[in-house]
């Protein structure tokens, strides 16, 4: 809408040079300026403005617009000619019957000359404008296509260690230190096992799935140290699975999910059980937790797996999928499916 | 000694409170909890001076838990692990709070100014002799309107309005919606303080600036911000008695 305002206005304004300039050439030059002059004048600028907007309808059916120069040059060219020929013609026949010019048409009338290079510079103008426009729109796009990209980067820089997991876990160890010394040595050592794993996954697009496990295996230890008896965790991971390939702390997020909007929002707990099953076109992994999976609010919910289902696109595409929902009365389902990629 | 109750759903949470509060030899800690619903019943039981509290919570996060709270709030200490959305939540609120790990100076710093509050509170009592079961004017209260929140002195308070379900009360710049009726309000409140003007008004008698007369003997009640508040007749014949000496 925008470009077709400045469009109309371009036009009046252009032609409304071309009488400003010839009428200046005619007076400077000390031509008289008769009525059939002036008449001449305005009616190019009328001719100019129906032909060059019939022209424009042209370039846009035939999408003049997306090709490239090289194209451009010859198709101009010609079209410049063959709409002087017509405007030339069309301009004698109405100077005829207003002014009664007589219809003298001849191939080597300077005007017609005029005319092809009038609508030849109409054309430059009209193709550099939209080229710029068309531009600057690709550059914006870019722009905006590289800061989603540097979001997500960020988000996922953010979202490797979530600082309120870290700061429970050490208040847990502190506790820890009192009561249970040996305990407390090994949730340090548990603890900096997920601190460097996750510090190493902006390195890695992919790691094996046993890798992916021992992190959710200490990650689950820390935070069973912190629930206590309210977290209960069940393994059910055959390792012929070992070696598939998985984004790096995919599970671990999962897990984590689970336990913010399962276990730690029942009073009493619950059940975290992690489960793999082979199927034909690739590994499923299902973890099972205690609670309910709102469907109305998945908003909020899967605001942490919005990011996982994010990373299994760019990693695997549409072979792998990533999907949450209520498996019984009180059991929440989420499964990622992973394909099988051989090296 | 502070009478204290620790509130925190982690087990480890709360013993690691426990033992930093009792090196400090200042406060008792007469209970504790992990559980929100449980927790209102021991703070209602043990009446204590102070309750330290944990924000996430399984059913019930703290403030919410405050909210629910029907006698007069006692004060409270957040302790709360580093997330974003509880940051924010204080932020908003003015609250004072702790981070997990609790550091000793900032817990000792903490409960010294509860004390100084409680003390402060204390001379006030006195001087009102005050000790019904209802909330005196010294009593704070905890004003939850949606994600805000307010700990409240009565005495700061000029009026409670009633509106359809919620009451709005005005109190400093603050003028919170709060679910509670009117009636339930009147029933809490010392009557020494509190007045209920008419079926939407209850006033603050100590922030009654003048009384003028108005149609059908009825009062009108001028406070001391220049909010004016009409007296039904019935209460204006109470106000009368109650002001004459």
């Amino acid at each position: 809408m925008e470009t077709s305002r400045y469009y109309y206005k371009a036009q009046l304004i252009g032609w409304s040079l071309y009488i400003l300039i010839s009428t200046s050439v005619f007076i400077l030059s000390g031509t008289e300026l008769t009525v059939d002059l002036i008449g001449g004048i305005y009616l190019v600028f009328a001719l100019g403005l129906i032909t060059s907007h019939l022209y424009r309808t042209a370039i846009i059916r035939m999408g003049w617009l997306q090709k490239d120069i090289v194209s451009l040059v010859p198709r101009v060219t010609v079209s410049s000619i063959l709409l002087a020929i017509a405007f030339h013609l069309v301009y004698l026949l109405i100077g005829n019957l207003a002014f009664g010019w007589g219809f003298k048409f001849s191939w080597t009338d300077p005007n017609l000359v005029t005319w092809a290079m009038l609508f030849f510079m109409w054309s430059l103008i009209y193709f550099s404008y939209n080229f710029f426009q068309q531009f600057r729109k690709a550059e914006i796009k870019n722009l905006r296509l590289e800061a989603a990209r540097n979001e997500y980067e960020l988000r996922r820089l953010k979202d490797q260690i979530n600082p309120h997991f870290i700061f429970n876990a050490l208040n847990t160890v502190r506790a820890l230190i009192e009561e249970n010394p040996e305990k407390a040595k090994q949730a340090v050592t548990q603890l900096s096992n997920v601190l460097r794993s996750s510090l190493q996954t902006g390195k890695d697009e992919l790691i094996e799935l046993n890798k992916e496990i021992q992190i959710v295996r200490d990650y689950l230890e820390i935070e069973k140290a912190r629930y206590e008896e309210r977290l209960n965790v069940e393994w059910q991971v055959d390792e012929s699975h070992n070696k598939v390939k998985i984004p790096p702390l995919m599970l671990q997020t999962i897990v984590e999910n689970c336990i913010k909007h399962g276990i730690a929002k029942l009073p009493d707990g619950g059940l975290i059980r992690i489960e793999t099953v082979m199927k034909l076109q690739g590994l499923d992994i299902h973890v099972f937790n205690t609670g309910r999976y709102d469907e109305n609010n998945s908003s909020a919910t899967s605001l942490g797996l919005k990011n996982s289902k994010h990373r299994l696109d760019l990693s695997f595409g549409k072979d792998a999928w990533l999907s949450i929902s209520n498996h019984n009365e009180n059991m929440v389902r989420t499964t990622v499916h992973l394909p099988i990629i051989s090296e | 000694m502070l009478r204290a109750i620790i509130i925190d759903d982690e087990r480890l949470a709360r013993q690691e409170v426990r033992r930093l509060v009792e090196d400090l030899g200042t406060v008792q800690i007469v209970a504790e909890s992990g559980k929100p619903q449980e927790a209102l019943g021991l703070i209602d039981r043990e009446n204590p001076d102070l309750i330290f509290l944990d924000i996430k919570m399984p059913g019930m996060n703290g403030f919410e838990m405050l909210d629910e709270i029907s006698g007069k709030a006692p004060e409270v200490i957040f302790i709360t692990a580093y997330d974003e959305f509880t940051l924010k939540a204080f932020e908003v609120n003015a609250l004072d709070y702790l981070m997990k790990p609790v550091e000793t100076e900032r817990l000792a710093e903490a409960v010294e100014k509860v004390s100084k509050r409680i003390e402060k509170r204390m001379a006030q009592v006195d001087e009102t002799e005050g000790s019904s079961d209802r909330l005196d004017i010294s009593d704070q209260v905890f004003l939850k309107d949606g994600d805000k929140c307010w700990f409240v002195e009565l005495e700061k308070i000029r009026l409670f309005e009633s509106e359809g379900n919620y009451v709005r009360v005005y109190f400093e710049e603050s003028r919170p919606l709060i679910l509670k009726s009117l009636n339930a309000l009147t029933d809490r409140l010392s009557e020494k303080f509190f007045f209920r003007a008419s079926r939407k008004h209850i006033l603050n008698l100590r922030w009654i600036d003048r009384v003028e007369t108005w149609f059908n003997g009825g009062l009108l009640v001028i406070l001391k911000d220049g909010t004016k508040v009409e007296v039904s007749r019935r209460q204006s014949v109470k106000l009368k008695e109650m002001m004459a000496l």
